[in-house]
């Protein structure tokens, strides 16, 4: 009965609901049953994965008119003021989902207010940073896109050259709708059509629109690792290794900093327990092609670190942030609102995501006002985990959860204070800078193993018994009376990076043993740093 | 548009009788009413259209053209009525009709115009008074007008005092068609544009005028005379022409509002609201006003082909009809039943300037001194205005100096939160302009505007300023100005004028080389010019101590922090932050005096001070001087002690914290060894006292009888210093043997260690002098 309602729904989706509002038509409420009407139909993975996917391969004009998608997204603006629809046309017949009818004016003037129902719009957008693995792994492989797709409102995804689409999501049911932030992850699955976007302008614009059916959050991960996970220990070392070889140069520390820091999330905001951000110092500066001085205004395009590169092949979500005199001038960082429509920032990213940001492109001359805003907002997201959004009159600090890598040529970050700070110590003759097709993969179950120790270490959790904690309480105050240089800062960035240590090490306890390893770890660290 | 009437079995007739009555009747209580009372007696009210009938009066003023809008409140609807529960809830939910109902009954009881036609009115108005005169010569020739085409007013509900003012996010599809009031800020205003009411035309063959009702948007122009005794009658087509000249047009002006960032949730993008504002209450919001706006919750119908594209029906706004500006200070914060209630038993709360206090920053930990003055901070002195209009200043400014990572800026950002009007800037991010005004050239209009700093943005609030050693010299200056005269002057780009600054400064400070550094001073490592330290009436100094119990409970609060993601749990409840809020908006009603024998007590403890501060002066040890400031300081703090207790008067209770408080901020600038010395617990000073007390019982019981001196045979100096024996010519009463002293301390307690160390160390800051040979002291007056 279900797969027959399934291949209904996935044929036509409009007469699927219709013959639900037939049989619900007394409901006061019909937005509720329709989620639960079709989430129960496509609740098992393998209906779920028969709906097609809208994404920049297949984007909304290869689509018929009214057919049935899923739409996974990041919500970028739930600004728009709620619209409303008759429930029930003149006629009886079901209102909302994009459906409506030619009536005369007279009849539209006399409009029984009883019958109004709320509906709720955001703006969403693919999910900016999705590694390609990810992708493939949520939407099944897809083959190549036969056009290219011009989104809609390129301002309002974070980078707006990079191919992407933009979608008005239109929500009926309130209690999802309420749920719904900005940044948050989900795929809507609706039935796409176009519409026009602001109704209020003059001649306003036709976008695709998917009228919501039902909604799955992505609220932890978008891919589910088990934590702590059976694999064997030397899969943690192997992934050092391969990470230190394909992008670091050899320097297996610098590695292990890296895969610390990319798991990191927040823990706690009261008190705030963060991920720390950490700073690749004397990161040699990209090679640059000799010919002709580089003009601000022409900055030649600088080839990504292969930590980039190395880094999408672990995580879900990373995000490469070159940062130039250009782009920090030009490009704003934080969301801004302009006439009621909220323009994205590059910062604007999920939760969950690795910020890798390269400081190698920075050449001499004059920061804008913009150029210091931007500083500003990194800065914060750095120290605080929130990212301000301007709205005219007023700001607000929305909460993010973005570790953080940055690289550097200096001793340390020319612009922003990291809470850690690792120098480089590179081969002679490594490749920092290649090309994604020059990176040494291994073989695919090694690389599989890899990404389960990275994302579910990403979700674990670690305790910290209360033996363990008398043992780092003691041996705080036994440091402190030997130097007294050592402060309460210390410890809290050493409880961090051991906490991490042990999640790195799929451990949900932590011992004495890897407290002590993390505290030789990050004196090696400060041994590197001392000898600058 | 008509809306629907959903109350069906509603009989619009006896409702109509029912606005008769009110509006014929409503006394109003304005100053002519009165007037009228006493001359007249009460029967005047039966009259129609005497003197104070608020409405009544109106419609007169009306009719007479010399009055626009015509504003029915809902409270006076309510008196009248005696209940909200009829009329005043049919009205909130049925705006429109009831506008329509209102306007239907006023036409009827439109008086007569008192006031002849003149060439001020508009020429619509003439039209129609030549028309109808004309009528009326005429006799019977026309039916006259529609009424709705003479009306000149714009009718406007003001909601009741008691509505709550609703956040954009919680207006919903239920409150369509209702009375409501949003709160927002202002952020986009449109230009006023005349909206059309009433289309005119004449006709170009027989002269008469057509009017046509406009109420759409869109409307289709006549073409053909409407005359029935001349066109019509001759079909005659196509012969109107429009007369704008004697059209009837309304102001109208589009304006959009946003949540304020206490109506969002967490996380959540504020939403807007769009407002149509109509005829007289149009130009009265500026962008950036915050606003409390009553108004009808509407829908609009999108038309032909664009509701077939959209889909949804209709778009929202909501049309204005009250207008209520309010400014964000604590005299204006509205107080709920509950809170009310929470106030009062917090009142009675014995514990209270302790509770509140550990309430300030509850995640940080100690610091229970600096978080009483913060408090006091909050609450602030009374602000007095001479005679000769010179002001003495009540707002009370802390610096607070230390080690980085103490938690002074936390300190700072939770104070800046809680007060209203509370502004946090960091002065080496702020600029002149940051911190003081600025004029600056307006981008779109190309005018000079001046331009209010975080100072002048704290006015009646409190200003909290950061890394405030960082700060520009010339910053700094403003800064002294602000903080006596509280007030700013600028002289820019040919501007000149003074800006209010009543603001409280809460600074943080670095020591000089970021770290306290104990091998200077702390002047020294304090680096800030005397005349500005001066005027800060507390000074708090917090340094990074290393010891094993303080260690170890922050490694503690830190392991704790780690292993439960949460907080420890406080070891003292606390209170919410919107009441202490509140309770501080209380306080700071009280104007609080000092009675004449506190007012003794004060000058007493002063010129103790005085004192004090010379000596410590002589002794060079003195870190900060007491002066007429400080006087003031003390005055304020305990005004600001007696407001927290609700009291109109300073106690000598007050008085008396207020100098502990001066005095805890003067310790903490002191380092360890020093501070123990002056705290009264240390066995030196404990000593020390005995000390002094043996010598006023010495002058006071007659000197040489009181004196014995077997002791002084009992053995040698403890310290095996002295083993000469010792002359007995000493008879003086300001020397006492030290022998004697010492049997009196062991008798006490102490071992004779201290006695001898006390003596050093009192020896070194010139306070006793050891005499014949160190067997005796004596005290240096």
């Amino acid at each position: 009965m279900v797969s027959a309602y399934r291949t209904d729904a996935l044929r036509d989706p409009t007469a699927e609901l219709k013959e639900l509002f037939a049989t619900h038509e007394s409901a006061h409420d019909f937005a509720p049953e329709v989620t639960r009407h079709f989430s129960t139909v496509f609740s098992s993975s393998e209906a779920f994965a028969e709906i097609p996917t809208l994404d920049v391969q297949n984007p909304p004009e290869s689509y018929s008119d009214r057919s049935l998608v899923r739409f996974r997204a990041m919500v970028q603006d739930t600004s728009p003021s709620p619209g409303m629809y008759l429930r029930r046309n003149a006629s009886g017949t079901l209102g909302g989902w994009g459906l409506h009818e030619d009536v005369s004016e007279e009849e539209e003037r006399n409009v029984d207010v009883g019958e109004l129902r709320e509906c709720t719009t955001v703006w969403a957008v693919s999910i900016p940073g999705e590694s390609d693995w990810c992708q493939e792994e949520l939407s099944g492989s897809s083959g190549q896109s036969s056009q290219t797709h011009t989104p809609a409102k390129s301002y309002k995804y974070p980078d707006p050259e990079g191919s992407h689409i933009g979608v008005q999501v239109k929500l009926y049911d309130l209690d999802v709708a309420e749920q719904l932030k900005s940044t948050d992850l989900a795929t809507f699955v609706g039935i796409l059509t176009k519409e026009p976007m602001d109704v209020e302008a003059e001649s306003p614009p036709d976008v695709p629109t998917l009228h919501v059916l039902f909604t799955r959050p992505h609220q932890q991960s978008l891919v589910e690792r088990p934590y702590p996970s059976a694999g064997s220990s030397s899969v943690r070392e192997e992934l050092v290794n391969w990470i230190a070889s394909e992008a670091l140069g050899g320097d297996v520390d610098a590695a292990e900093w890296v895969l610390l820091a990319s798991i990191a999330r927040v823990q706690s905001r009261n008190p705030p327990l963060l991920p720390p951000s950490v700073t690749l110092a004397q990161f040699p500066a990209p090679p640059i092609s000799t010919q002709a001085a580089p003009s601000e205004a022409e900055a030649p395009a600088l080839p990504n670190p292969a930590l980039s590169h190395v880094l999408s092949q672990l995580l879900p979500l990373t995000h490469t942030l070159p940062l130039s005199l250009a782009t920090l001038n030009k490009v704003p960082f934080a969301p801004e609102s302009k006439d009621e429509d909220l323009h994205a920032g590059a910062l604007q990213l999920p939760q969950g995501t690795l910020l890798l940001v390269t400081e190698g492109g920075v050449r001499e001359g004059k920061l804008v006002e913009r150029g210091l805003r931007n500083i500003v907002a990194l800065q914060e997201l750095l120290a605080a985990q929130t990212l301000s959004y301007t709205f005219p009159f007023s700001a607000f600090a929305f909460p993010t959860d973005i570790a953080c890598v940055v690289l550097t040529e200096g001793t340390k970050s020319a612009f922003f204070r990291t809470d850690l700070t690792v120098p480089l110590r590179p081969a002679a003759d490594a490749r920092l800078y290649k090309p994604r097709a020059e990176v040494a993969l291994p073989e695919a179950t090694k690389l599989a193993a890899f990404r389960d120790l990275v994302v579910g270490a990403q979700q674990g959790k670690v305790q910290v018994s209360a033996a363990i904690s008398e043992y780092i309480q003691q041996d705080f105050v036994r440091d402190r009376q030997q130097d007294k240089a050592i402060t309460s800062e210390d410890l809290i960035r050493r409880m961090t990076v051991a906490k991490l240590y042990a999640l790195s090490m799929h451990q949900t306890e932590l011992t004495v043993d890897i407290w002590e390893r993390a505290k030789a770890f990050d004196e090696r660290r400060r041994a590197r740093l001392a000898e600058l | 548009m008509a809306l629907p009437v959903v109350n069906i079995n509603i009989d619009y007739e006896a409702e109509k009788d029912k606005i008769s009555q009110f509006l014929s009747n409503f006394v109003g209580e304005d100053l002519s009413r009165g007037l009228a009372h006493l001359g007249l007696g009460d029967d005047d009210v039966d009259q129609p259209r005497s003197k104070g009938l608020k409405y009544m009066d109106q419609l007169q003023r009306v009719a007479n053209r010399e009055q626009q809008m015509l504003v029915i409140d809902l409270e006076d609807v309510a008196e009248h009525e005696k209940t909200v529960s009829e009329l005043v809830s049919r009205v909130r939910n049925n705006t429109r009709r009831y506008v329509t109902l209102f306007s239907e009954v006023i036409d009827k009881l439109m008086p007569i115009p008192t006031k002849d036609i003149s060439e001020h009115d508009e020429v619509i108005d003439v039209i129609l008074h030549q028309r109808r005169e004309r009528n009326e010569r005429l006799e019977g020739m026309q039916e006259g007008f529609p009424e709705h085409l003479l009306r000149r007013y714009n009718l406007y509900f003001q909601p009741l005092r008691s509505d709550v003012a609703m956040a954009v996010r919680d207006v919903k599809g239920a409150h369509l068609g209702k009375l409501i009031t949003v709160r927002g800020i202002v952020t986009r205003v449109s230009e006023v544009k005349p909206l059309l009411l009433v289309n005119a035309y004449t006709c170009d063959v027989c002269g008469a005028e057509t009017f046509q009702d406009v109420s759409h948007k869109q409307f289709t122009p006549i073409v053909d005379c409407q005359n029935e005794n001349e066109c019509k009658k001759n079909g005659i087509h196509g012969s109107l022409h429009m007369q704008t000249r004697a059209c009837r047009f309304s102001p109208f002006q589009e304006v959009k509002i946003q949540e304020m960032a206490d109506q969002v949730p967490v996380g959540h993008i504020p939403r807007s609201m769009t407002i149509h504002i109509n005829g007289a209450l149009t130009r009265q919001m500026n962008p950036g006003d915050v606003v409390h706006l009553g108004g009808i919750f509407l829908p609009i119908p999108y038309t032909g082909y664009q509701a077939v594209r959209a889909g949804l029906l209709t778009d929202t706004y909501l049309e204005a009809h009250h207008i209520n500006q309010l400014k964000k200070q604590y005299s204006e914060m509205e107080l709920t039943p509950e809170i009310e209630a929470q106030l009062v038993q917090l009142r009675q709360d014995p514990a209270l300037y302790q509770k509140l206090a550990q309430s300030l920053a509850p995640e940080i930990y100690g610091h229970i001194d600096v978080k009483r003055a913060l408090l006091l901070l909050l609450v602030g002195g009374a602000t007095k205005t001479m005679g000769d209009g010179m002001k003495i200043r009540g707002d009370i400014n802390i610096c607070l100096m230390g080690d980085p990572g103490v938690a002074k800026s936390q300190l700072l950002k939770y104070i800046s939160k809680v007060a209203p009007r509370g502004v946090y800037t960091t002065g080496k991010g702020s600029s002149g302009v940051g911190l003081t005004a600025a004029v600056m050239r307006d981008p779109v209009t190309d005018e000079m505007v001046l331009e209010g700093g975080a100072l002048v943005l704290a006015d009646n609030g409190i200003c909290c300023i950061d890394e405030f050693d960082k700060m520009e010299e010339t910053d700094r200056t403003a800064i002294h100005e602000v903080m006596e005269q509280q007030t700013i002057s600028i002289s820019k780009a040919g501007i000149s004028t003074t800006l209010n600054a009543r603001t409280s400064i809460l600074a943080a400070a670095n020591p000089l080389y970021g770290r306290y550094n104990k091998k200077l001073s702390p002047v020294e490592n304090i680096n800030l010019p005397a005349a500005l330290l001066s005027r800060f009436d507390l000074l708090f100094l917090i340094v990074d101590k290393p010891s094993r119990d303080e260690d170890e409970r922050l490694a503690q609060h830190v392991t704790h922090v780690h292993m439960f993601n949460a907080p420890p749990e406080l070891e003292y409840e606390t209170i919410d932050p919107l009441l202490i809020r509140h309770y501080i908006a209380g306080a700071r009603q009280k104007r609080p005096t000092v009675p004449r024998e506190v007012s003794d007590y004060v000058v007493d403890a002063y010129v103790r001070l005085r004192k004090q501060s010379v000596e410590n002066e002589k002794a060079e040890k003195s870190h900060s001087y007491a002066s007429a400031r400080t006087l003031l300081g003390v005055l304020r703090l305990s005004q600001a002690l007696a407001r927290l207790r609700y009291s109109d008067e300073v106690e000598e209770g007050d008085v008396d914290e207020a100098l502990r408080l001066m005095e805890a901020s003067k310790e903490s600038l002191l380092d360890d060894d020093e501070k123990e010395r002056d705290t009264d617990r240390s066995d030196t000073s404990k000593i020390y006292r005995l000390i002094k007390e043996e010598f006023t019982k010495r002058k006071a019981g007659g000197g040489r009888s009181r004196r014995r001196r077997g002791p002084r045979r009992l053995g040698k100096g403890p310290e095996g210093e002295r083993d000469m024996d010792v002359d007995s010519d000493d008879e003086e009463d300001e020397e006492i043997s030290i022998l004697d002293l010492r049997a009196r301390v062991l008798a006490s307690g102490f071992a004779e260690h201290d006695l001898t160390e006390t003596i050093l160390k009192y020896e070194d800051l010139g306070i006793l002098m050891r005499v014949a040979n160190g067997t005796k002291i004596r005290l240096v007056e």
